[in-house]
């Protein structure tokens, strides 16, 4: 494939690129990814692509000549091509462009707003399915045996949950309730009632909020190959980090669909696999910005909050270091000389070893 | 890929396998590039269903022409060469056509739009063409300069004063 370093420029200052520039090409080639997976789209097929105004010109012409016999041909063709392509995602055509399943059981799996203006304006405990990305939470994320609890407190919402990919929602957070505990970081589809039993305990002033928060019965979906991390998965993690796939650790932050796992090196350093490397460019645009000149640069900054960690060395310093659908923290006693650090020369290197696209 | 240059295998993995797998391996390999395709076709011709347009042919003129890539490497770079071709080709042909409808800048935005999308795609829509193909090329398919002018059909001089104007009046858009 191409190459995505610069050794052929010399104007580094001119390609100075901003971040949410970077971070918008990531976003349209995961945008464009997941809409040629949910189309289904076929190369050599032209009923599995829209068709431009070429191609209805184009085809007006050769009609308008009666050559119609010509499109016989290029469908021999189309037909040829067919042994050369993939098979297509199954079921593809049925699910959001970050592959969450647009149905389940024949029931429309609703997503972000539409979920919650359906539950605050249920009248009944009716069930329905919503689609979200998650990770476990620590405290919260309850059964319905906590709600009334937890809505009447100041502890009231989840914390890693999101309607994007890796991307906090905090309305969404504040909407729904449902147990984590078992599931996987990644995307979900839960089954969920409004005017949950619970609510009846909620104080008045609570009462109307309480009825309308989406209580989770069951995680009837949790992911598949079609929504894995990508283009870095867990087992590259765990291969090029030398960390269990299962030694997942919870994130301070909320990045819901990421996974963490500790680098084990006593300061609580972690490397992130994000769904997607448009998410890393949107949580971290900084780190993903740097990573964007050689693919693994460091910086000290990552746009994202990092952990408080206690340590007593004094205070932390946190490099970063980003490639593709990773993030990597290290924290460090900031009294160390970073370069005489072998975690720190190491991971640039690990980074450069994993697939970029 | 083998050191030949030429697309083998079965799975992800391309491994020393017969002849008759080459063309699965090839087609695995422009699907994989499909995404950029597509992308570097939208932010160029700012027009949904010309972009699939394009994809679509941009990838059967590989199929046709797989025997002209010589270094598989460089699949991605062929590719996008192949498709610039097609955009500027369509540009042209869409001057001397009489647009019935109005949708040049229509985009069909998925649930998964978000971050600066929109904001990046007005301001390269703002570019000039070659100006913004050399920025799409460059920085969201990653070509090299090399690669770009090649693509593009000009001097690496000209993309990177290309460059320097568009990075230039993007982050002006963005400050």
């Amino acid at each position: 494939m191409s190459s995505n370093n610069h050794a052929d420029d010399t104007f580094h200052q001119d390609e100075m690129v901003p971040p949410q520039v970077v971070g918008a090409f990531a976003a349209e080639i995961e945008i464009a990814r997941a809409d040629i997976e949910s189309s289904g789209f076929q190369f050599g097929d032209p009923d599995t692509a829209p068709v431009g105004r070429s191609r209805q010109h184009r085809a007006a012409l050769w009609v308008s000549v009666g050559v119609a016999a010509f499109a016989v041909v290029i469908l021999g063709v189309g037909v040829g091509l067919w042994p050369l392509l993939p098979a297509s995602h199954s079921g593809a055509a049925d699910r959001y462009s970050d592959g969450i399943p647009t149905t389940w059981n024949g029931q429309p799996v609703l997503r972000g707003e539409d979920a919650i203006v359906k539950a605050k304006s249920a009248t009944d405990d009716t069930p329905f399915y919503v689609g979200l990305w998650a990770s476990p939470n620590q405290a919260h994320g309850s059964g319905s045996d906590q709600l009334s609890t937890e809505l009447d407190g100041t502890c009231r919402d989840m914390s890693s949950v999101g309607d994007q990919a890796g991307i906090p929602s905090p309305n969404l957070a504040a909407a729904i309730r449902f147990n984590t505990a078992s599931m996987t970081p990644g995307p979900v589809i839960v089954n969920v009632h409004a005017h949950d039993a619970a609510a009846a305990d909620c104080t008045a002033g609570h009462r109307q909020e309480c009825d309308g928060v989406m209580v989770g019965d069951q995680i009837v979906w949790n992911g598949d190959s079609g929504t894995a991390p990508q283009p870095v998965s867990p087992a590259d993690v765990a291969r090029v980090f030398g960390v269990q796939e299962s030694d997942l650790q919870n994130l301070c932050q909320s990045l819901p669909g990421t996974r963490a796992y500790p680098l084990g090196d006593g300061y609580g350093s972690m490397v992130m696999l994000f769904p997607t490397s448009a998410a890393v460019a949107a949580v971290a645009p900084q780190a993903a910005a740097q990573a964007s000149a050689d693919g693994s640069a460091s910086s000290t900054s990552s746009g994202l909050a990092e952990c408080a960690f206690n340590s007593d060395e004094g205070p932390m310093a946190v490099i970063w270091f980003a490639r593709a659908n990773v993030l990597v923290e290290v924290n460090r006693p900031a009294a160390l000389a970073p370069t005489s650090d072998s975690l720190l020369n190491q991971v640039p290197q690990l980074l450069r070893t994993l697939p970029d696209h | 890929m083998r050191g030949d240059g030429r697309f083998v295998g079965a799975g992800d993995r391309m491994t020393p396998e017969s002849d008759s797998n080459s063309g699965d391996a090839f087609g695995r390999a422009l699907m994989a590039e499909a995404p950029i395709v597509l992308a570097v076709a939208r932010a160029t011709l700012m027009h949904e269903s010309d972009a699939w347009d394009v994809l679509q042919t941009t990838l059967e003129i590989a199929i046709k022409r797989r025997d002209q890539l010589r270094n598989p490497l460089a699949l991605r770079a062929w590719l996008l060469t192949i498709e610039s071709r097609e955009c500027f080709k369509l540009r042209r042909r869409l001057k001397r056509m009489v647009s019935l409808d109005d949708s040049v800048a229509e985009f069909r935005f998925s649930s998964g739009s978000q971050f600066d999308v929109v904001a990046v795609r007005e301001a390269l829509d703002e570019l000039p063409p070659r100006t913004r193909q050399a920025v799409v090329l460059r920085h969201l398919a990653g070509l090299s300069v090399a690669e770009v002018a090649s693509a593009s059909g000009t001097s690496v001089n000209t993309v990177r004063s290309q460059l320097k104007t568009g990075l230039r009046r993007l982050r002006e858009e963005s400050a």
